[in-house]
């Protein structure tokens, strides 16, 4: 049984009876997570809400289900949190409300560990999507990126079945996903840019996998990935951590990236046995080696910025520049592409 | 009195919804892009008239508008507390029909920082409310209440269709008598003036 609502007193403000322009600015000075409960209110308030919202180039829906279903707004690097949904039984002694949400008309809290209202379903699943679908219509804007866990990968493929791209799909946890589970996620997944941090002990993928043609992919305990993998990989932005590639691997990689393999390629960065990258590039690419003589940066929403100090590198024929970077810190083989580079 | 200067000096007669005229300087008046785009070039030749306005709320407006004359050019709404001890009288004393009144008044005279300070106030207010808040400030009808208009308009839908169909019924009454043929309609009257007729013969 759902226990009785609290409330307190308030005065009222005829909000709705504002000229629209007036009602536009009022909006301007409210956060996304403000705009939810005035959204909630009504049909009419839902309306005036979406119709009056500004809409930011630099705003991104989150679907979150790692440790809980929750829909967040990412708007210039600030996360606000949108609404929660939680099982009917977790309804706390003093709920809010009801609300409508696509239809259903559910109790309402407000959870101060999330510090974001949430929302109780018979059906969490069922109701995660309405919420989406709630948040989405609101704000005008298709889901940007699917946090998903081992179990939760349905909301990349819900996801995908409503809207015609998804940015980044982001399996964050440190869990071990079953084979067929880790395959399907890698060969399925559409997303523009696609996260493991899952692995998979003995991990078995042919080495003739064509992979998905992606603009970024991160694999993080990526032991079993091997060069003829890398060569298969057609990404702007390759990262595998945790590899094992030994010089030869990087040598093979480059000679095929040199004949015009990988073309899209502008960022790659792979754990690697060390290398001394001026020896390596003199004996094995004494026709292709050049020097940078100044600094440069790299930059994208995936990698962030990224400075290419003074180093090696080797160039194709077509004049773009491989620059080759040995993090010995992190045991990391870094190439940046002179076609990728940001600034100089 | 009023004329298309530039010089703060110039004043300007300004009438009311009521009828009133007051005066506002020019400095203040320039304030209001509604005003620039309509007086500033041409001139006015007598009171400018604002009477979708009441006195009391277009005073209100100006008297904002003289204070910030000299203050810096307008960068956005200032934080509450940012505000001077002016500024927060300003807001304070007003109650809150005067207060829509200033933002409807002020929205339609298009002075930027009055009615974005205005609607900085107002969001100042929403913020952390939740729904069920929410929805008795900003005087929405709830759930229950909805439920209940919707009985009540259900009710009262029933009750029109009734009334609806007794006038249907009415209205096919009429039509089968409007649709009798003039010649029948005649002899059933002329038929009852006989039996009339012959019932007085026969007393």
């Amino acid at each position: 049984m759902i226990p009785k609502k609290v409330s307190r007193m308030i005065s009222v403000f005829p909000l709705f009876r504002l000229p629209q322009v007036v009602l536009f600015e009022v909006f301007r000075f409210l956060d996304p997570n403000d705009l939810i409960p005035i959204a909630l209110c009504s049909q009419r308030a839902f309306n005036l809400v979406r119709i009056n919202w500004r809409k930011s180039t630099k705003s991104a829906i989150w679907m979150d289900s790692r440790l809980y279903f929750g829909s967040d707004m990412k708007v210039n690097d600030i996360f606000y949190n949108l609404l929660t949904v939680s099982r009917i039984e977790d309804v706390p002694e003093y709920y809010l409300g009801l609300v409508q949400i696509k239809g259903s008309k559910i109790p309402i809290g407000y959870n101060r560990e999330r510090n974001s209202l949430e929302t109780y379903w018979d059906d969490v699943c069922y109701g995660f999507k309405a919420v989406m679908e709630f948040i989405t219509e609101l704000f005008s804007s298709d889901i940007h990126t699917v946090m998903f866990d081992k179990n939760t990968y349905w909301c990349v493929e819900w996801v995908e079945s409503r809207q015609k791209s998804l940015m980044n799909a982001h399996i964050y946890r440190d869990q071990l996903v079953d084979n067929i589970k880790y395959s399907e996620i890698m060969n399925s997944c559409s997303a523009e840019n696609l996260m493991i941090h899952a692995y998979q002990i003995g991990l078995m993928i042919s080495t003739e996998t064509v992979f998905r043609t992606r603009n970024h992919l991160s694999i993080y305990w990526g032991d079993w990935v091997q060069v003829e993998h890398l060569m298969n990989m057609d990404c702007v932005e390759i990262e595998v951590k945790d590899s094992f590639f030994k010089k030869s691997d990087v040598s093979s990689f480059l000679k095929n990236w040199l004949n015009g393999g990988n073309s899209r390629l502008k960022y790659l960065s792979i754990s690697t046995q060390y290398i001394d990258i001026d020896l390596f590039c003199q004996e094995e690419f004494p026709e292709n080696i050049v020097r940078s003589d100044r600094e440069m940066e790299y930059e994208s929403e995936r990698i962030g910025k990224c400075k290419v100090p003074i180093c090696s590198g080797l160039k194709r024929k077509d004049g773009v520049i491989a620059f080759i970077i040995w993090n010995h810190r992190e045991r990391l083989l870094t190439v940046i592409m002179s076609n990728g580079v940001t600034t100089s | 009195m009023t004329s298309p200067a530039s010089s703060s000096e110039v004043k300007y007669l300004i009438e009311s919804s009521e009828g009133n005229t007051f005066d506002v300087s020019g400095a203040a008046l320039r304030q209001s892009n509604t005003f620039n785009a309509m007086f500033l070039n041409i001139g006015a030749d007598g009171p400018i008239p604002f009477t979708d306005y009441n006195e009391a709320t277009l005073k209100k407006v100006f008297e904002y508008c003289e204070h910030s004359v000299n203050e810096e050019n307008y960068s956005g709404p200032k934080h509450q507390d940012d505000l001077s001890k002016w500024d927060l009288n300003f807001f304070n004393e007003m109650d809150q029909k005067m207060f829509i009144d200033v933002i409807n008044a002020s929205n339609f005279l298009d002075i930027e920082r009055l009615t974005s300070y205005c609607c900085e106030r107002i969001a100042r207010m929403l913020r952390g409310k939740n729904t069920q808040e929410m929805i008795k400030v900003i005087t929405l009808p709830t759930a229950e209440e909805l439920e209940a208009k919707q009985k009540v308009e259900e009710k009262k839908a029933a009750a029109a269709k009734k009334v609806a169909e007794k006038a249907a019924e009415t209205a096919e009454k009429t039509e089968t008598l409007e649709e009798l043929p003039v010649q029948q309609l005649v002899q059933t009257t002329r038929n009852k003036l006989t039996r009339k007729y012959l019932s007085f013969s026969n007393e």
